[in-house]
């Protein structure tokens, strides 16, 4: 990045004394950068997502041992010293570290502009490595995600961009972050555009895209096609299994409950404490995350993909894998509240595989006329925890599909999902993501409020009957000044409405028809049509199934709107007033 | 041109320099980025990959030693570096199975099969594990599919191999006609093998199919004329069977042949020898061995002689041994007995024997009546009077 910096001290100042930005001075530039930034983001981030999987793993190997197993001593002394090294880099020098890295790159695009420091990027990196390496139960997607955010962010600044795209910037950089984590692009961009952005906006889309694209085929280029696990056969669906995928929707769902409840309630607890005892913190949760992984259970220790990947492979005894769900819920909840840097995602796979090889076990051993594999039960349960803990149902869909690359499980992996998520909803008012937001003292916006609320009022909550009077512009001014003196005579209407040509519609004021009227002449009067003299200027044709804030800017120039049948042209289904659309807003 | 259009000019100019500096920048940063990245990707691979070898190996050696639960730790780790690596699946799989994990095997192999049912050892794995379940029907259907699976290297031992753990299998489960039918296959397919040809009658032999047992038997000293312990078996069967001629040959051969190779058959000394040394006893009694009428009743009043011995000495151990009640139990049907003794001794003269089958019939038969009910009233008995009882008893069943 120096060459860009000393790009920047040199040139920057020449452009900006010519008073103009650069934005100013090529209005089309950035355009014209956006996508081939896109690329270079998506392939850094891919390079620096790989690398910091290597991190992981070597830092995993050298502090670990290769093979992990109950009763080694270093279990426990290794993530409780890391965890002070954590707590005491984290309070020293990384200061903004603390986290899973999405609501940090959600913070920096709605409070910040974007701007991620490179401090940021480069603590989330070597500290979510060695918490995660040392065992601590996290993952390295949401970190990823943050890095990718982070590089975006500072090739875009480097580059002296404008604040707006500074700020599109930044959910770019975490599609391709995350992608290269997940190895699965189509759900990277879903996560983004369904929890970042919260909105599909063409304007990003296709950057988002790219990015995504251009860091998957960097992280394939050195890992494989394969995501972080191997993907088991997926055998066709007995429609009599659906109901153990119902089951399993219900127990992810209870279960992702329960993740989010232990979370809510042990991190502010955490954080209310003393600043000192916050030092300790990652060291203690270090230690009784070690001693799950001494006393028997160190596949909870980590990100955990090998123990997703012979859960889906069938390797564990049901016994095991309930434990494996109930100890990861414990360590995560432990790691993640203790302010150790990394993420959720990994451990909430991990939990909802677990479960589902249970169930899949379960039914393998007790009903043998069922012949669905385990692997399909993991598979589905990793997207059922996703949908109810993450709250990320679309992606949690298209995560599995795309990872398995099957699109015979979409029936089982919608129905669980959607009990998942309902239970979670309706038991868990507030996201996880957003509770922390409000922990932090942050009030982001709530991507699944905004979601909901995208589906709210149209031009038919609030479509009133036609109480105006209605003229015919192919009147005469003579005949049509009748008509309206007579009409509004009898009628305390500010407004009219003149049913004009080709099925057009004229919303006048009564001040305007009367100064028509007045500014009448005998001449005129004879030739002139009501609808010549309104001019070309015509009421902008509206139906009833339109989003009903759409309608606030025409009220500047026209006193209602009519709302026009979509099947009958030229016919009304009732007038919109500004006042209208208020008392709707407010609830009367 | 104005000044200010200049210097918009110049602006512009320099922000396309900027913008191409930016990105010849950018592509330099990537660029090395990604040969730093390339550069510990490979070391890291090869670390991996070689932590993979070093724990596979040692997961291979302890499942061969006996050690399943450090062959589980060792193959875990070495599939936790390179998860694709069948071997080491499969190796695990079969350690869970011998450490008692059954559960844990099942699932894995399961999974296994999963990606491919076709596979023979996979099969033949998940047969083992049912029959540790008591699961018989599993286990057939899974040893059948794993003989007719694919397996790698020589498919047909394998296969062989199966179906004769199957007919095993079976055998204990009394299902004798299944496993006779598989042995049949077996046979029918089996190359000329002399050892196998022995395995296969043993089979055969403890499914109840005593002639086919015998033919393999044959077929292996046929086909390997000096194997001592097929005409040990061969011997064996056809003393049971009653073929005293053959058994004592196939016998005499086997003490002959292992003489040569101590350790490979039957002991001299031993059982082999006392078989052998029955055989030519029995085919000495055995009227029905006489080649002449003469030798025939020769060999009658011999048994007759040894029969009535052992009578008269039954009588004398029962009367000295039992009083009262059981005293009569057990003398009353030795003295119907001894009744039809002295009611034959008219018939049973040489000369009467000589001339009347009926005779023949009726010493011998009575001849087999006493060493029969001797038998069950004084116990046991030894020598020729053993044998005797052994040819009244192959008498009585053909």
């Amino acid at each position: 990045m120096e060459a860009a910096t000393v790009i920047e001290e040199n040139v920057a100042p020449v452009i900006k004394e010519a008073g103009q930005s650069p934005a100013e001075i090529a209005p089309a530039r950035e355009e014209r950068l956006f996508l081939l930034l896109s690329i270079f983001i998506g392939v850094i981030s891919g390079l620096l997502v790989v690398s910091f999987r290597m991190a992981i793993d070597w830092l995993s190997v050298l502090l670990l041992g290769p093979s992990p197993a109950p009763r080694q001593p270093r279990l426990v002394f290794v993530p409780a010293l890391a965890g002070i090294a954590i707590a005491l880099l984290t309070r020293y020098v990384f200061p903004m570290v603390r986290g899973s890295g999405v609501n940090q790159t959600k913070a920096a695009l709605y409070i910040s502009n974007g701007y991620i420091s490179i401090r940021t990027v480069i603590g989330k990196f070597l500290l979510s490595a060695l918490a995660i390496g040392s065992g601590h139960s996290l993952g390295p997607e949401d970190p990823s995600l943050q890095i990718g955010a982070g590089v975006a962010s500072l090739i875009s600044r480097k580059m002296g961009l404008s604040r707006e795209k500074l700020r599109i910037f930044a959910p770019v950089g975490a599609a391709a972050g995350l992608a290269a984590a997940f190895n699965a692009p189509i759900s990277a961009i879903l996560f983004v555009i369904e929890e970042v952005i919260g909105q599909w906006s063409a304007g990003v889309l296709g950057s988002i895209v790219l990015a995504a694209v251009a860091s998957v085929v960097v992280a394939r280029s050195f890992w494989g096609s394969e995501p972080m696990f191997r993907i088991p056969t997926i055998t066709a669906l007995d429609s009599r299994e659906l109901l153990a995928y119902a089951v399993l929707g219900l127990v992810g769902g209870v279960a992702s409950l329960v993740f989010a409840k232990s979370l809510g309630y042990l991190r502010p607890r955490l954080r209310a404490m003393p600043a000192w005892s916050q030092l300790l913190q990652p060291c203690l949760a270090g230690l009784l995350v070690g001693g799950i992984g001494y006393f028997g259970l160190p596949q909870v220790m980590g990100a955990g993909y090998e123990a997703m990947d012979q859960a889906m492979h069938g390797q564990f005894a049901f016994k095991i894998l309930i434990l494996l769900a109930i100890f990861k819920i414990v360590a995560t909840t432990l790691s993640f509240s203790s302010g150790t840097p990394g993420g959720m995602f990994a451990p909430t796979l991990f939990i909802g595989a677990m479960l589902g090889a249970a169930i899949g076990s379960f039914e393998k051993h007790y009903i043998h006329d069922l012949t669905g594999s385990t692997g399909s039960y993991a598979l589905v349960g990793m997207g059922v925890l996703f949908a109810a803990f993450l709250r990320a149902p679309l992606t949690s869909v298209f995560m599995v599909l795309e990872v398995s690359g099957n699109y015979s499980v979409i029936l089982p992996v919608i129905l669980a999902n959607t009990i998942a998520y309902l239970i979670s909803r309706v038991l868990q008012p507030v996201p996880i993501f957003e509770l922390f937001t409000h922990q932090d003292g942050l009030y982001l916006p709530s991507m699944e409020e905004q979601r909901e609320e995208k589906a709210d009022l149209h031009f038919e909550d609030a479509l009133g009957p036609i109480g105006v009077p209605v003229f015919k512009g192919s009147e005469s001014l003579v005949d049509a000044r009748k008509s309206v003196t007579e009409a509004f005579e009898n009628s305390d209407a500010t407004a009219a409405l003149v049913q004009c040509r080709d099925a057009a519609w004229y919303a006048a004021t009564r001040k305007e028809l009367e100064a028509i009227f007045a500014a009448m002449t005998e001449i005129q009067d004879t030739k002139q049509t009501l609808e010549d003299s309104l001019g070309p200027d015509r009421t902008p044709i509206m139906f009833p199934d339109q989003p009903l804030a759409s309608a606030l800017p025409y009220f500047r120039r026209w006193p209602l709107l009519p709302i026009s049948n979509r099947a009958m042209r030229g016919a009304l289904e009732g007038v919109l007033s500004q006042a209208d659309v208020i008392r709707r807003y407010q609830g009367m | 041109m104005t000044t200010i259009e200049t210097e918009v000019k110049t602006s512009k100019r320099q922000l396309v320099i900027h913008d191409g500096l930016a990105f010849l920048a950018l592509l330099a940063v990537t660029g090395v980025l990604f040969a730093v990245t390339l550069f510990l990707f490979k070391s890291f691979s090869a670390h991996r990959a070689q932590i993979a070898l070093d724990s596979g190996e040692a997961g291979r050696v302890a499942l061969a030693q006996g050690r399943p639960a450090e062959a589980i730790a060792d193959l875990r780790t070495a599939l936790s570096y390179a998860p694709n690596e069948r071997s080491y699946q499969l190796l695990l799989a079969q350690a869970l199975g011998e450490d008692g994990r059954g559960e844990e095997a099942t699932n894995y192999f399961l999974n296994l099969w999963e990606q491919q049912p076709g596979d023979g050892f996979i099969n033949l794995q998940l047969a083992r594990l049912a029959r540790q379940r008591n699961q018989m029907a599993d286990a057939v259907n899974d040893y059948r599919a794993s003989i007719f699976g694919s397996w790698t290297g020589d498919g047909v031992v394998h296969r062989r191999d199966v179906r004769l753990e199957l007919a095993d299998y079976l055998i204990e489960q009394k299902e004798f006609g299944p496993a006779r039918t598989e042995l049949m296959i077996a046979v029918s397919n089996a190359p000329p093998i002399p050892e196998l040809s022995l395995a296969l009658g043993e089979r055969l032999l403890r499914a109840g199919d005593e002639a086919d047992a015998l033919k393999q038997y044959e077929k292996a000293f046929a086909e390997k004329p000096d194997y001592a312990l097929a005409y040990e078996r061969a011997g064996r069967l056809a003393y049971r069977m009653g073929d005293y001629g053959n058994a004592r040959a196939w016998l005499e051969k086997a003490l002959r042949e292992s003489a040569g190779a101590p350790g490979d058959a039957a002991e001299p000394q031993g059982d082999t020898a006392t078989l052998l040394k029955n055989s030519e006893r029995l085919l000495a009694l055995d009227p029905a061995r006489a080649a002449t009428r003469p030798d025939r009743v020769t060999r009658i009043l011999n048994d007759r002689a040894i029969a009535r011995k052992r009578l008269d000495a039954c009588v004398k151990q029962a009367g000295s041994a039992n009083t009262g009640t059981q005293a009569f139990d057990s003398l009353g049907p030795l003295a119907a007995l001894a009744a039809r003794w002295t009611a034959a001794s008219a018939d049973s003269s040489r000369d009467a024997l000589m001339r009347n089958d009926a005779s023949l019939d009726l010493v011998r038969g009575l001849t087999d009546d006493t060493e029969d009910l001797t038998a069950q009233v004084c116990g046991a008995p030894t020598g020729d009077d053993a044998l005797l009882l052994l040819l009244a008893h192959r008498a009585t069943h053909y």
